[in-house]
This record gives structure tokens, sequence and C-alpha cells, in this order.
């Protein structure tokens, strides 16, 4: 059965109809009762439509649109452009910024990279840029926004791995700040230290970008960086403070990205069409993986699957710590070729169970562990998905790159980037307190 | 005779891109019925509105807990429609590493046989079980036990139809595949003519 | 034989234990014949779902609180809990020998289920609260995780019930999303840590005084039993519906002890705000009443408790 899925996935045919196909086609023929598949239709109706945890996803997918397709993101570029455009490096930390803040809201990987390749990638090269900086800077910044709150990713992690999404926000929060310090101290030390990579744009140069713009500078942050700044903070600190619940502040973040748009003269009828268009494609786009991984893991439970699997790891013989990087191991293998929903909804489940019962020598619940393995299988994948040669951003960034960016800029660009996410993930394997320690208090 | 099955599939088509154009709007259901329940608990509120007649689903009062379900009611039917949309626009997700570099035939192939041989048969099964689950739900009336919403069949019944729709608009597309492939080797000209411009006009993988 | 169980509760927690317990009986009373597989929560189908599941086949068995089953079948939340009912060891006798298993056994068959009740928990605390109790002003207002129908009580009374998932309730009262919630019994709410976010723990459990557990099986997998079968199954229950009743009432004390010492209050709510409880219940009661098979249920319930009142008060030594 996972065979058949390995190879049906590499044909390309759509991972949420492939994982259905083939839980109907396994219960046919190992004689499974079809009437069993009646708790599918249990689990689609109990489990994800009428589930009011994963309303926050709808939301989150609408709010990150609305700044994208009104504008607003990319006017929040031009805005930190101007203001850091004669620090060393300041383009490309406009551009970390952006993709920390909007990334932020879509979680999506393909759709982040793709847009901060189609808006942040041509002006860095424009600015005489070396493209196996920009590109990195593109594809790693434009990944960071799953692992960073809010993101849909954890939503969904929540779910399924029926922790509370509160505390999976929080616990993502510190790790992902941490990353994206080390991004920028990244960017700041090859602005400073090889100038010629990231060049500061003459004063004439950036007089020019000054120009095309009839507000001050002072006014336009307020205009085009305060807004979505203040509303990225509310909708966090509404779920940290536990003011509301995720889906509560995914309302107050749609809405008020809704006002924003709407403040900036930015709101017309057909930016609020595509944006819902596009929500109710995304949006069910991940459900059908869902309902598709409910399909397929009831059948391979039914066979034993899991049972087969547990035992599998169990006799490896490792220890606890050897089971967790054999696990993070093949999830990382995997974010090679799939995005976060395939692995989190098929793979999480299986992997779940084994962790919870696992013994890794510092005091936690049974809680704690799974939000730990959470975010670090949240880490893990962001790292696979920027790994040469096969990586998911990669691939999706050389989709939309201007001509004269090989893939070979975008494998070498992304070297550091891998290297510095790996420091952390080892830093958080090693030191559980950096994601648990805000879940604590 | 073919021309009238081509104009048939391509209302079909334009059906099920205009019931998810429709359907989409309710992701703003979702977004106002969760602010209004921010603000009616913020308040304190729970009974906020009430009438003498027994309408279907919102039976004779609104209360908090009838928004809370209300949420979710236009999720499930955004949800339920928007996979045959997504379907139609080709936005589900693939893992295109190797799919995005074959000939435009194989892709045609690799399409036409997961949808029949896997899409297919799981959408029947799903509306044939969901159909009876319907059913259930319609004999004894179920209904919220905490001041929800009422007729809990009817957001059930997104299911079967969801599905239903969902087989049409596939075969729909798996018949169009076969004539577009008739017709290229009828005619040597290698110029495909679409039915659905829409479709043209969109790149493939945009924004997602 | 194998028979595959969705429990509705973890298997970590006291509830689920119980589910747990009468396997282990079922296994013993079938002298290894029969081994009940209890499976997590969600595992094979969503809480909610598992009646719906056992009806149409898809699974064979459940195990549940049969207060979950209220929107399917109405009367079934009566027997999750009543307002100012009786109590456990009452609520026992009625259910086994007063009549109460045919009338439930009747609705569910309906719906080809086979139940048997094997866990009445005692009567449970009346919820964690964040502030004090002062009078029956204090739920004007108040947002309340409750459900069934003390939920209707406390709404009459002016508080906003909400459905939060148990999962989640501990999260929601620490953040003040509710100011209150009413779970379970002590050994249960005890696991799941309410002391640490709630100071006041109140007593007596107006909303319901005994609460009845269920195992539920498709009715044709139970039609296919022998006779034989059946009375094994029948003696496992029995026997977990006794080592509930022998052991959790004198356990309570002894947590809510332990609760204290670490900071909990434990008080009980002032007579004006049980007096105004029960009139508000007096009411949703009489609305209840309308319905045939809530009245039928009812007066069996009343008869049979006013035997059993009877006979005690000839014994009453003082
Ligand atoms: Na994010
Ligand atoms: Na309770």
């Amino acid at each position: 059965m996972i065979c058949a899925l390995i190879a049906g996935v590499f044909t390309g045919y759509p991972v949420a109809f492939l994982l259905c196909g083939l839980g109907v086609l396994f219960a046919v023929m190992s004689g499974i009762p079809l009437g069993f598949m009646g708790t599918i239709v249990s689990k689609i109706y109990a489990g994800i439509l009428s589930n009011w945890l994963l309303l926050a996803a709808p939301l989150f997918i609408y709010m990150g649109l609305m700044l994208d397709k009104s504008g607003l993101a990319q006017r929040l570029l031009l805005t930190l452009e101007r203001l850091c455009g004669q620090l060393p490096g300041g383009l490309a930390l406009s551009v970390a910024v952006l993709g920390i803040v909007m990334a932020a809201s879509t979680g999506i990987v393909g759709a982040s990279v793709m847009l901060l390749g189609v808006i942040a990638l041509p002006v860095m090269l424009r600015q005489g840029y070396d493209k196996k900086f920009a590109a990195g800077v593109t594809a790693a910044t434009g990944t960071l926004g799953i692992l960073i709150p809010p993101s849909i990713m954890l939503v969904f992690m929540g779910a399924i791995l029926q922790v509370s999404i509160g505390d999976l926000f929080k616990a993502a929060l510190f790790p992902g700040l941490m990353l994206g310090t080390l991004y920028i101290l990244y960017i700041l030390g090859v602005g400073f230290f090889t100038p010629h990579r990231a060049p500061v744009p003459s004063l004439k140069a950036l007089d020019d970008v000054n120009k095309g713009h009839s507000d001050s500078l002072m006014l336009e942050l307020v205009k085009n960086l305060l807004g979505p700044l203040l509303l990225i903070g509310a909708v966090l600190g509404s779920i940290i403070t536990g003011i509301a619940t995720p889906t509560e502040a995914a309302g107050i973040g749609a809405a008020g990205a809704t006002l924003l748009a709407w403040i900036t003269r930015k709101l017309n009828f057909p930016v609020l069409r595509d944006v819902v268009r596009d929500t109710s494609k995304t949006t069910a786009m991940v459900i059908f993986v869902m309902i598709g991984a409910a399909c397929f893991s009831a059948v391979f439970k039914r066979l034993g699957g899991d049972t087969m699997i547990e035992e599998m790891f169990l006799g490896t013989g490792f220890g606890p710590y050897g089971l967790l990087v054999l696990m993070m191991g093949l999830i990382f293998i995997m974010g090679f070729f799939l995005e976060w929903i395939e692995i989190s909804f098929i793979v999480l489940p299986l992997f779940a169970p084994i962790i919870k019962v696992l013994d890794f020598g510092f005091d936690s619940t049974g809680t704690e562990l799974l939000v730990w393995f959470a975010i670090l299988a949240a880490m893990n994948m962001q790292t696979s998905f920027i790994t040469p040669p096969f990586g998911y951003s990669l691939f999706y960034l050389r989709g939309v790159a201007p001509k004269g960016v090989t893939i070979q800029d975008i494998y070498k660009s992304s070297i550091p980037f891998v290297i510095l996410q790996l420091i952390c993930l080892a830093l958080i394997v090693a030191f559980p307190s950096i994601v648990l320690w805000i879940t604590r208090i | 005779m073919k021309e009238a099955l081509k104009s048939t599939i391509a209302t079909i088509d334009r059906f099920g891109r205009l019931l998810g154009e429709i359907t989409s709007w309710l992701v703003l259901g979702v977004l106002i019925s969760v602010l209004i329940a921010v603000i009616a608990g913020a308040l304190g509120a729970n009974e906020m509105l009430s009438w003498g007649v027994d309408l279907p689903i919102l039976g004779t009062k609104l209360t908090i807990n009838g928004i809370f379900d209300l949420e979710w009611h236009f999720f499930a039917i955004m949800v339920m429609t928007g996979g045959t949309y997504a379907y139609l626009d080709d936005k589900h997700v693939r893992s295109d590493l190797i799919y995005a570099n074959l000939p435009s035939n194989i892709k045609t192939w690799i399409d036409t046989i997961g949808d029949v041989f896997l899409l297919i048969p799981f959408a029947a099964v799903m509306v044939w079980l969901s159909s009876s689950f319907v059913a259930r739900s319609f004999n004894s009336s179920e209904a919220s036990d905490y001041g929800g919403l009422v007729d809990r069949f009817l957001i059930k019944a997104t299911i079967p139809i969801g599905f239903s729709i969902l087989i049409i608009i596939v075969l729909a597309r798996v018949i169009k595949r076969f004539i577009d492939v008739y017709e290229e080797q009828a005619k040597p000209s290698k110029v495909r003519l679409s039915d659905f411009p829409e479709e043209q006009a969109k790149p493939n993988k945009a924004n997602c | 034989d194998k028979l595959d169980v969705a429990s509705t509760f973890a298997t970590s927690n006291l509830l689920g234990q119980m589910g747990v317990k009468f396997a282990d009986n079922v296994e013993i009373a079938t002298g290894g014949d029969v081994k009940l597989k209890l499976h997590e929560p969600g595992d094979l189908v969503p809480t909610l779902e598992v009646f719906d599941a056992v009806s149409s086949g898809a699974i064979d068995a459940g195990w549940d609180w049969m207060g979950y089953w209220s929107s399917v079948v109405p009367v079934a939340q009566f027997y999750g809990g009543l307002p100012f009912g009786p109590t456990s060891e009452v609520s026992a006798s009625w259910m086994w020998s007063g009549g109460g298993i045919d009338i439930i056994q009747r609705e569910y068959a309906k719906h080809n289920v086979m139940v048997l009740p094997c866990f009445i928990e005692p009567q449970e605390t009346a919820g964690w609260y964040r502030d004090e109790i002062t009078g029956p002003d204090s739920f004007n207002g108040m947002k309340i995780r409750m459900s069934g129908l003390g939920a209707k009580v406390l709404t009459k009374l002016g508080a906003s019930t909400q459905l939060v998932p148990g999962s989640e309730t501990y999260l929601a009262l620490e953040r003040g999303r509710v100011d209150a919630a009413d779970f379970a019994i002590p050994t249960v709410d005890e696991a799941l840590g309410f002391y640490e976010v709630a100071k006041y723990n109140y007593f007596p459990g107006w909303h319901q005084s005994a609460s009845w557990f269920s195992f539920i099986i498709n009715k044709d997998v139970w039609d296919g039993y022998s006779d034989k079968r059946k009375a094994q199954f029948e003696l496992a229950c029995q026997a977990t519906i006794q080592y509930t009743l022998n052991r959790l009432p004198a356990e309570q004390t002894e947590v809510i002890e332990r609760m204290e010492k670490k900071g909990t209050i434990t008080k009980r709510l002032p007579d004006d705000v049980i007096n105004s409880l029960e009139l508000a219940w007096g009411e949703i009661l009489n609305e209840e009443l309308k319905k045939p098979i809530v009245k039928e249920m009812y007066e069996s319930l009343q008869t049979h408790q006013a035997k059993i009142m009877k006979w005690n008060e000839l014994q009453n030594l003082k």
C-alpha cells in the first residue's frame, strides 16, 4: 500500500485523489466490507466539515491572500526597501521581513515562495544583487512562513495531533524568531563583508526609488508598514495572551486585512472576488488531502499497517533519540517531494503514538512531547524544502525565477540557509525548553 | 452528435465553475459569523433572536451556539463544492517534480487513468454510503442538542451532493479528453481548440 | 472473536478505563473467547459519530456517555444526566430492575443498536468556577462550559453556555474564554488539572446526580450471538457497574482532599442558588414532559424511586 502510494505520488496525479482512490482500491482487494468505508463518511462530517478547529484555516488563508492581492504586501516591500535601502544587505533584509510577515499568514509553501519570487527576486536582481544570494533569501524566507505563526500548517497539526493550536503557535514563535534572526544576521554579514554580493544602491538610485513615491517616508511607513505589522501583532497577541481562540484571532485578522485594504483604497470588487475564489480553492485543496489521508489511513490501519510500522520502529532496537533521528530523517526525505500537507496528514499520525510513549529524559507530559515533536517536524520540513537537489521551495522558485537564474544558482544559494536551519534543529533537539518554556508560563 | 456532446460537456463545466464561484463567497459567511460570535461572546449574549415560526435549519431562535454552527455550515458547503472548483482549475496539490516535465499526452493519460480508477470509485462509494448517513439523520430528526441549529440532515447532505457533482464534472472532463485526443488525431494541425477559455487563461500553478 | 470498540473517552482517564474494565470482564466471562479492543477516541471514527457508525455497521461497537446521543435519541440525555435526579444507587436499581433499560433499548433498537449501560458515574461536582457564586445573579452573563439538560437550566439564569471540546476545556478555562466549566467527578477532573486554573470547586452536582456510560453494539452482531454469549456480556456489564459503585464514592473524598492541599476551595452552592436552579429546571422539565417518550421514562423512574423511598422510610432508625 505504501509502495503504491509512493509510485502514485511520482506520477504527479493529485495526491488527495490518489490517497482516496488507493484506500478504496485496497479495501476492495483485501476484502474489507465496503460498509467499513462508512467510517470515512463519519470522519469527513465530524472530523473535517464540522470541526471548528479547522475554521481558522480559511480565515488565515483569506487574510494572507487579501494582503497579497490588494497590493498591501508589495507596498510593504517597497516601503521596507526605502527604509532599509542604505543598510548593507538592506534590500535582502526587507525581503526577509516581508517573508516573515507575509508568508506568515498564507502558510502554503508553494504560494509564499512564488509570491516572493515574483515580487521580490526581480527587485533584488535589478539592484545588482548576486543571484546566488538573492535566490536563497527568497526561497528560505518564503519557506519560513510555515513555521512562524500564524501558520495554517500549525492549525492542521494541532487538529492532527490533538494538541492545542494555541500551544503550537506559542511553541513555534521562539524557534521561528530565532531562525529569522539568524537569517537576518547572515544577510547583514553578507552585506557587510561582501558588499559586491548585496550592493547598497547609490544615492542617485535611491533618489529614483523615492521619486516614485509622492508621500514622505514617514507617512508611507505609517500607511504601509504599521498597518500590516499591527494586524499580525494583534492576531498573534490575542492568541498568545489567550484573549481569543485561533479561530477568533483568524477572524479578526481576516477582517483587519479587509479593513486595511479598504482604508488604503485598494479594496474593490475584483480584488475581493479573487480573494474569496482563491481562498475557497486553496482551502478545499488542503481539506481534500485531509479527506484522502482519512481514507487511506483508515484502510491502512484496518489492515494492521499502523502496528506494523510501530513494530518496525520499535524493532530497530534504537533508543528514544535514535528513533527520533530516524523519524526526522524520513520526514526530511519526504520533504523533498511533498508539501507539508501530505507529510502532516499521512506521516505524523503514524509517528505520534510512538513518540508519545518514549522517554526522552526531560520532564514532560505526553502533550508537551507532541508539541515539541510537532515543532521539530515543522523545522525539519522547512529545511528539507530548501535542500538541494530536491527541495520543494527550490522547485517552485525555479518556476517563477527570472531568466538567467539557473537551478544551479538556486541550489548554491540555499546551502547557507540549510546550514542555519540545521543548527536550529539541533538546538531544539538538544534543548527542548527552547520550544516549551513559553507554553509553560 | 459530437457537437451536442461537446456543448453538453461545456455546459457541465461552466455549471461546476459557476457553482464554485458562488459558494466561494461563503468564506465571508464564515468570517461574519465568527465576528458575530466574538462580539456576542464578549457581551455574554446567548439568545440573540427569536421568532415564532419553525424555520428549516434555523429552528425557532438564533443562539450563540447557532452562530457557532453557522460557521461550520458555511465552511462545509464551501469545502464540498470547492473541491470540484479546485479540480476544474487544477489547483489540487501534485508532486510535480516529474509531472511538470512530462509531455502533455502522458499527463493527460495519468490524469485520465487516475480519475477513472481512483477518484470516481472513491466518490461513488462516498455518495452511496453518505446517502444512508443522511437518511439516518433525517429519520431521527437529528438536531443540535445544545440550542444550535436544527435539520442536521441538510448539512450532511452536502457530502453526497458534493461528491455527485464531482463525479459528473470528472466524467465530463474524461470524455472531453477523449474527444480532444480523437480530434487531434483527425486533424494533424496540432492546434487544440479548447472549449474552455477560462482554463487556458490561467497559468496552472499560480497561487498554489 | 475480536470486537473493535470505538471509545469516546481516552483510556488514559477513568471514563475510558471503565471501558477497559468492562472489556476485561467480558474476556473473563467468556473464558477468553471474546476480546474487546478499545480504540482511542477519533481512532476509528470521531467521538460524536460512534453511535451512527455502530448503527450503520461501519464499526461493531462503542463505549460512550449516553448523553452524547441526545441529538439522535432525545431521551438519552435523561440517561446521561438528570438534574435533581435520584442517587446513583436508585438510578442503577431503576435501570436494571425498574424498566429503565427497556425504554432506552426500545429507542436504540430503532437505530439497530443494542445497549448495555455498564458504568454509573456518581454525582458529579457542580463545576469549576474562577469566581465565587454569591447568589442566582452570579450566573448572569457568565460563560460556562456545560452540555445537556444542565446547560439549559443555566441558560435560564442568564448564563451563556458553550460546548468546548474536552481537550480544549483546560485552556479555555485558563485563558478566561469560559468563566466556569463542568466536566465530571473529581477523579477525572484532577487528572485534567482543572484545579490549576479555577479556584472554586462547587457542590452539589445538581445537574446530573448520576450519569450512565454504556457499551453499544450493532444489533445484527448482537443477534448473531448465542443466548449464553449474551448472558456473558450482561454478567460482565453488571460486574462493571458493581465495581464502579464500590470504588468511586470513597475515592472522591481522597481526591478532593488532595486538591484542597493544592489550593482548591471546595464550596457548597448557596441555598437560594440551588432553589433558583431547581425552579428553572422545573420549567424545563414541564416543557420536556410534553414529549411522550420523556413522560414515560420520567414516570417510570418516579414510580421506582417512590418504592425505594417508602422502603427506606420504613426502615429508618432515626
Ligand atoms: Na506562518
Ligand atoms: Na459533565
